[in-house]
């Protein structure tokens, strides 16, 4: 368990970051509109989850952070209005190319 | 050269004992397993035929010896082969009998399932709608037009469709890009003619999140001057006929 979530969910939610990214792919997409995209197979998921996700994939290197030109001080932008988009080895793992056993 | 004569009594071949004799006595050669002396595919075949007979008679495996031509063939006595078939026969009701339904997978259940299925749905559906909209990326040239204009329309219509919140007409989308690409064209005009940075206020303008009405949008987009001089629902009663929205440019 981690943060109130077992593994299936954890997993579950990681793997939908990606499939959401890899549709707009190589579009960015804010962290709001990922929330309410994946509230509809999540109905509870919380936005701290969300952002805890976020960071584990974004460490991993599956998603990176884009930071808009209008962004004058990027870690002064709110976690909801930052944009994240798939990066090379992260659409390898959304299109099953390679398999993460983390992610599976 | 002859050799000595040795002390040494000659050899006394000993008598095995029962045991021993038993140990070494040569066992009768066990016939080979059915299985192995037909083909696979013939025995699959005749599992087959099996499957489809309630009882397995002498006559019944006579006509299969037959119609195989088993003991010809591969020397197995009809005798043998029913033996062999009933057993199969009963193994396989046995099994049939015992076999309880399998477990559901961990986290695979139906609900779970059908909700997944109509996300994907809906997923697919909006990947074509991007693509049928934008086209490819070389196509629709987003540095041209904005970059992050470009992904907000594209964030926009996946967030509202994949959500299945509501429904994004054609006109309303492309009066949304129009009015994204003139705010920002604008934005960037204002830096170059000024030549100073803009500031955070201007910033946190920008960034507000989207309105879910088009004249919310509109309205965050010119500023009040543009919704003074003119009514925002005629503005949006034109775009709403197809035809490109004023580009007015604001004061």
């Amino acid at each position: 368990m981690a943060n109130g979530r077992n593994m299936a969910q954890i997993k579950r939610v990681r793997n939908e970051i990606l499939v959401a990214l890899h549709v707009v792919y190589p579009v960015a997409m804010q962290a709001d509109q990922l929330l309410r995209s994946l509230l509809v197979l999540f109905p509870t998921l919380d936005f701290d989850h969300l952002k805890r996700d976020l960071h584990y994939l974004c460490e991993k290197g599956y998603v990176l952070r884009v930071e808009a030109e209008s962004e004058s001080a990027t870690y002064m932008t709110p976690w909801r209005r930052r944009w994240f988009r798939l990066t090379s080895s992260g659409l390898e793992i959304a299109e099953h190319c390679v398999k993460d056993p983390a992610l599976d | 050269m002859t050799r000595p004569p040795t002390n040494k009594p000659p050899a006394v071949r000993k008598r095995k004992s029962k045991r021993q004799s038993r140990k070494t006595a040569v066992s009768p050669v066990r016939p080979k397993p059915v299985e192995k002396i037909i083909p696979v595919d013939v025995m699959n075949k005749l599992r087959d035929r099996v499957e489809a007979l309630s009882e397995i008679s002498s006559s019944t495996v006579k006509t299969l010896d037959q119609e195989f031509e088993i003991e010809a063939r591969y020397g197995v006595t009809p005798r043998r082969l029913g033996n062999y078939l009933r057993k199969i026969a009963s193994a396989d009701r046995e099994k049939a009998n015992t076999t309880e339904p399998a477990a559901p997978k961990r986290g695979t259940s139906d609900a779970w399932s059908k909700k997944l299925g109509a996300h994907r749905k809906r997923q697919a559906s909006v990947a074509s709608i991007l693509d049928a909209t934008f086209g490819h990326l070389e196509d629709c040239k987003p540095e041209l037009w904005d970059r992050r204009a470009y992904w907000m329309l594209v964030g926009l219509v996946y967030e509202r469709i994949a959500t299945n919140e509501s429904e994004i007409p054609t006109d309303e989308l492309v009066t949304l890009a129009k009015i994204l690409a003139e705010s920002r064209r604008i934005e960037v005009k204002i830096r170059e003619t000024s030549g100073a940075s803009t500031t955070r206020e201007e910033d946190v303008a920008t960034d507000g999140p989207i309105p879910e009405r088009l004249a919310d949008i509109v309205r965050q987009v010119y500023g009040t001057t543009i919704s003074n001089k003119t009514d925002t629902s005629n503005s949006l009663d034109e775009t709403s006929n197809g035809r490109a929205p004023s580009t007015n440019k604001p004061s």
